[in-house]
């Protein structure tokens, strides 16, 4: 199954942004991958099981482009989150001080808590999306937990 | 108490694309591009280059001007030496303008010690010009530039998965091993004296 381009913009285009975002910590770069993933998505005449293997495959192209971009030599620096983040004035203080400690995260447990806690991915998902092993992913998951814990203390429950 | 996920959730909905954003008229620009048949894009670039060599004698009198703020030097690009400027941009960060327009945002450390430092203007020039690349083209074809060298290593990449290159035009060879991680994903390591493994360099690259 596929389902049209502009379908699909609509219905991802939101997630595939901030997947890179989070991986590659600049906006522009985020923006460029974005589009380069729903072109590759265009070009492709890649049949689908369903609407979750496309947003799978969407996420997974955009994280290795991602990838691709963090290993560039020239790529562009980090942009700090003031630039282009505004906090609402009944916007809780935390949203900020929590996007700034995953965005400080190294980068594959940056990747794996996004999947985790924004994209609502199992363990086995994240393996897929990132070409990792699942044990992997547990230990990433669980070195992020734990960083978060320590960068937010209170603001961060112990839940799993 | 609301959850991390939930919280996360709402944060990060925050983060958002410019404007300037356009997917759809991202990929129409790129189809009409696609569409476009080759003589008349040969012509087109044939134009486009004469304008922008002009262009690149305008940054060369900026440059005379302001102290050499932006330095005239000549890299390699696809297998062809390229005349870019390159022009110091603040925070160890330096722009490079290449003749197709194209600009690049350059940046790195060095470490010495257990203290870092931004690379120098000479330092980032020497590594752009040793820099090796792989670039995937529109036929699906994945390409390998070093220098003056241009390899079409798509049937190796696809049949094994990884493809090794040496090429000997200095004192010292370039081993490359190229590893495909997925169709729009790959690694690349080189040593002077022997070919990384295919294993080593996904392992260290993925």
């Amino acid at each position: 199954m596929r389902i049209a381009i502009q379908d699909a913009a609509e219905r991802y285009q939101d997630s595939v942004f901030r997947a890179a975002f989070f991986l590659c910590k600049n906006r522009q770069d985020a923006e460029d991958i974005c589009q380069e993933t729903f072109l590759a998505y265009y070009s492709s005449d890649m049949d689908f099981d369903s609407e979750e293997h496309i947003r799978a495959w969407l996420l997974r192209t955009a994280m290795n482009k991602a990838k691709n971009i963090l290993r560039q030599f020239w790529r562009r620096n980090s942009e700090p989150l003031s630039e282009f983040y505004e906090i609402a004035d009944e916007e809780p203080a935390e949203y900020e001080e929590l996007l700034e400690a995953v965005l400080s995260l190294p980068s594959r447990c940056r990747a794996v808590i996004h999947l985790y806690y924004y994209e609502d991915c199992s363990i086995k998902d994240i393996a897929r999306i990132l070409g990792i092993q699942e044990n992997t992913v547990k230990s990433q998951l669980h070195r992020g937990r734990t960083l978060l814990k320590e960068k937010l203390q209170e603001n961060w429950n112990d839940e799993e | 108490m609301m959850k991390n996920s939930e919280k996360y959730k709402q944060a990060a909905s925050r983060i958002t694309p410019s404007a300037n954003m356009n997917v759809m008229n991202y990929i129409e620009e790129k189809e009409t591009k696609r569409m476009m048949k080759t003589p008349v894009l040969r012509r087109a670039l044939a134009v486009c280059m004469s304008l922008l060599f002009a262009i690149g004698l305008g940054f060369t009198a900026y440059a005379a001007d302001f102290g050499g703020i932006r330095r005239p030097i000549d890299l390699w690009l696809h297998g062809s030496m390229d005349q870019v400027t390159i022009e110091e941009a603040g925070d160890g960060q330096y722009h490079v303008t290449y003749s197709d327009g194209s600009v690049r945002s350059v940046g790195g450390f060095a470490y010495e010690g257990d203290a870092a430092r931004d690379l120098t203007e000479d330092e980032i020039i020497s590594l752009l010009l040793t820099q090796t690349e792989v670039e995937k083209d529109e036929n699906g074809s994945y390409w390998l530039y070093l220098r003056d060298h241009k390899i079409d290593i798509t049937e190796s990449l696809l049949k094994q998965g990884y493809a090794q290159e040496k090429m000997q035009d200095g004192f010292l060879a370039d081993f490359i091993t190229v590893v495909l991680h997925d169709e729009d994903s790959w690694g690349i390591m080189t040593d002077h004296f022997g070919f990384p493994s295919p294993e080593e360099v996904r392992d260290n690259t993925r």
